[in-house]
């Protein structure tokens, strides 16, 4: 009963619907500008949800999220160019719709297969975060740390072709995390006599600047025009889905849930894998590439699976499963939310706000992705130039209000500078991110449980759970430079 | 964790990777430099404050030669193999561009307190979609305007940030950078000599 109270109450007496909504609506247009990721369009909210109460934070965050990877499928279906990387999939057999006057099928086919998705992923999310949390509480310090190095490994094992610069980025990010008190001793390091650094480097900065600024950098130099050709009229009827997909979209809403927990993959490799099954278990494989409506299905539900799934595993234990869930983990700690097993009791009521705020963005994606379709295909028809000045202008201005001080305009363009200076050299800059905010729970764990031990390092391999993740860690490693990790599976595959 | 930006490393050219092992190298050095200087204290166990930036500057150092020497020997390879034939020059018009709308936000960060949150948006947002373009219209003008009122009136009226109202109005009464007529005014009185 206090569960269904407080779920009144969210919906009633706090603008969690409103805040659900313009999430929705905002990831929409983001994920359909090709180029601008989910995690971008959550860089550039970050700031604004300063002022926000955590729990509607969040909801306006994950919601961004949950509307982007649909966003996403407009211009991969009408235009050939995924507008979020887990869209790729989605142009194989959407595109091959729309060019034989199919593309609104296509699109409905994609909402309401992401909105299934979805649905899937938010009952997932809703029955295991908390007893994940409660698992977390086996989880002894060393066992942490453990996790810790399994999730930088996996992050390192996706760094496609060049593993090398994958774990040079995640040196990188946990060099700033170093950055700020010593978590034990109070010892200031690299502050260089600014108290404002005492604290660390503000996450929300860096990564509005490595993600949005240089990505906005990397577009400004890309002259390929967007346009978004034929225009099509999405109705309610296209909704009807084609008899057969709804096997694709298990397919794809069981790979979303599991790829969605792995710390690390996201849902690129989820989508692909989930096309790849499904054309295997199709009784008609040859359709696909050729407009199979399953083949838009399955990776739709996949990748707006993990949009979910991968909350469970940043909820319970502070490791983002992807990209994006580590903007929503900086949202959290950036309001003094520490993810973990005490989350359930200290903030409960945060759960129930972001279960409710996501339950409704699920649903407020149909009615939205009928309406949003206009100003889209607009907005990608706007000269590039107007819309990179736009985004810019957006970022700088919200950079300053984190914390009202032109310095901090500065530290975003300087992270944007860097990141683009290693974009363009190769260097993935999500491991850099997954460090930086990872180096906390590496660093004190690490040390807590040597205090705990007295100094003996056998402690991490006595904890059969540390010792074990610790395996799997170096196991991660050696199948990435074997040429085995799913990036690169993902990417044969394709 | 591949939904999104850049999640998956690539090959650059060989020379962009010595170079950029160089710079790590340098890093590693100046991080290590500086972890030198973290104070010591009682309270820390067998593992103090410096153990974690030891170990990272180790890392770097052993992953930036690593880099070189790979890079190294993929430029050799590629010298050897290209002697022959001389490779067609590329304008870096790409990084032209990215630098471009950098300088754009530059400009903003120098003038946003001299000039005050609206004019300098608007300055920012017209400039970069003129240099983006590579020439200036009438639209890119009105874009300006149009586009810092939308954002003054977001930021600063409905969110209430106290963005600078620009020094260059510092004798406007209690300007807290809504002043636009006032804030021209003043530019042209100071431009033409005024003080």
């Amino acid at each position: 009963m206090d569960v269904v109270s407080a779920i009144w109450h969210t919906l009633t007496a706090t603008p969690a619907v409103v805040a659900a909504t313009g999430g929705v609506l905002w990831g929409m247009l983001g994920g359909a500008l090709p180029g601008i990721s989910p995690s971008v369009a959550l860089s550039l909210l970050l700031p604004l949800t300063y002022g926000l109460e955590p729990s509607l934070a969040i909801v306006l965050l994950a919601s961004t999220y949950v509307g982007a990877e649909y966003g996403g499928s407009i211009p991969a279906i009408l235009m050939r160019t995924p507008g979020t990387n887990a869209a790729i999939a989605t142009v194989w057999d959407g595109y091959p719709m729309h060019r034989a006057g199919r593309g609104a099928e296509a699109l409905g086919i994609s909402l309401v297969s992401g909105v299934v998705g979805g649905l899937v992923g938010l009952a997932f999310l809703v029955t295991c975060s908390i007893p994940a949390t409660r698992l977390a509480l086996l989880f002894t310090p060393a066992a942490y740390f453990g996790l810790g190095v399994l999730a930088l490994s996996a992050v390192v094992s996706l760094s496609g072709k060049a593993p090398l610069k994958g774990a040079i980025a995640v040196t990188v990010g946990v060099m700033l995390g170093t950055v700020g008190t010593d978590p034990l001793s109070g010892v200031p390091r690299f502050t260089f006599g600014h108290a404002d650094l005492l604290g660390g480097l503000d996450y929300a900065l860096v990564i509005i600047g490595l993600f949005a600024v240089s990505e906005l950098m990397m577009l400004a130099g890309d002259t390929t025009a967007m346009s978004p050709g034929t225009s099509v009229r999405f109705r309610p009827r296209h909704l009807r889905i084609p008899r057969g997909t709804g096997k694709a979209q298990t397919i794809g809403s069981a790979v979303g849930l599991f790829e969605g927990c792995m710390p690390g993959v996201g849902g690129s490799v989820a989508a692909v894998i989930s096309y790849d099954l499904a054309k295997r278990w199709s009784k008609r494989p040859w359709r696909f590439g050729k407009g199979a409506a399953e083949g838009v299905a399955a990776p739709e539900a996949a990748n707006n699976t993990v949009a979910y799934s991968t909350l469970v595993p940043t909820l319970a234990f502070g490791i983002p499963g992807s990209n994006s869930s580590a903007v929503i983990l900086a949202g959290l700690l950036i309001h003094g939310i520490q993810p973990g097993p005490l989350l359930p009791e200290q903030n409960p009521d945060l759960l129930v706000s972001l279960y409710t705020g996501l339950a409704m963005a699920t649903l407020v994606q149909i009615p939205l992705g009928l309406v949003v379709i206009g100003p889209c295909l607009w907005l990608i028809a706007r000269p590039k130039a107007f819309v990179l000045a736009g985004m810019l202008a957006l970022i700088l201005s919200g950079a300053y209000t984190i914390d009202n001080s032109v310095l901090d305009v500065g530290i975003v363009l300087l992270s944007g500078l860097v990141g683009y200076a290693l974009r363009r050299t190769g260097v993935p800059l999500a491991p850099i991110v997954i460090g930086l905010l990872l180096t906390h729970l590496l660093e004190s764990n690490f040390r807590r449980a040597l205090v705990l031990s007295d100094g003996e390092l056998s402690t991490f391999l006595s904890d059969p759970l540390a010792a074990g993740l610790l395996v799997a860690a170096g196991l991660l490693v050696v199948a990435s430079v074997c040429g085995m990790s799913p990036a690169k599976v993902s990417s044969s595959s394709s | 964790m591949t939904d999104d930006v850049n999640t998956a490393g690539t090959r650059g050219a060989p020379a962009a990777d010595l170079a950029l092992a160089v710079a790590l190298g340098a890093l590693a050095v100046g991080y290590g430099w500086l972890t030198s200087g973290i104070p010591s204290s009682p309270l820390e166990g067998s593992v103090g404050a410096r153990a974690l930036p030891h170990a990272l500057t180790a890392a770097m150092l052993v992953l930036s030669l690593a880099l070189f020497c790979s890079s190294g020997v993929r430029w050799i390879r590629r010298r050897c193999r290209s002697s022959h034939q001389a490779t067609p020059a590329s304008y870096p018009r790409e990084l032209r561009n990215g630098l471009t709308l950098l300088c754009a936000g530059l400009a903003y960060l120098f003038l946003l307190p001299w000039l005050g949150y609206g004019i300098s948006m608007a300055l920012l947002l017209a400039g970069a979609a003129a240099m983006l373009e590579r020439r200036f219209r009438l639209t890119h003008a009105a874009y300006g305007v149009g586009g810092a009122a939308v954002l003054y009136l977001l930021f600063v009226y409905l969110l209430g940030i106290p963005f600078p109202s620009g020094l260059v109005f510092a004798a406007a009464p209690a300007d807290d950078g809504a002043g636009c007529p006032i804030a021209a005014y003043r530019i042209a009185y100071l431009a033409f000599g005024g003080s």
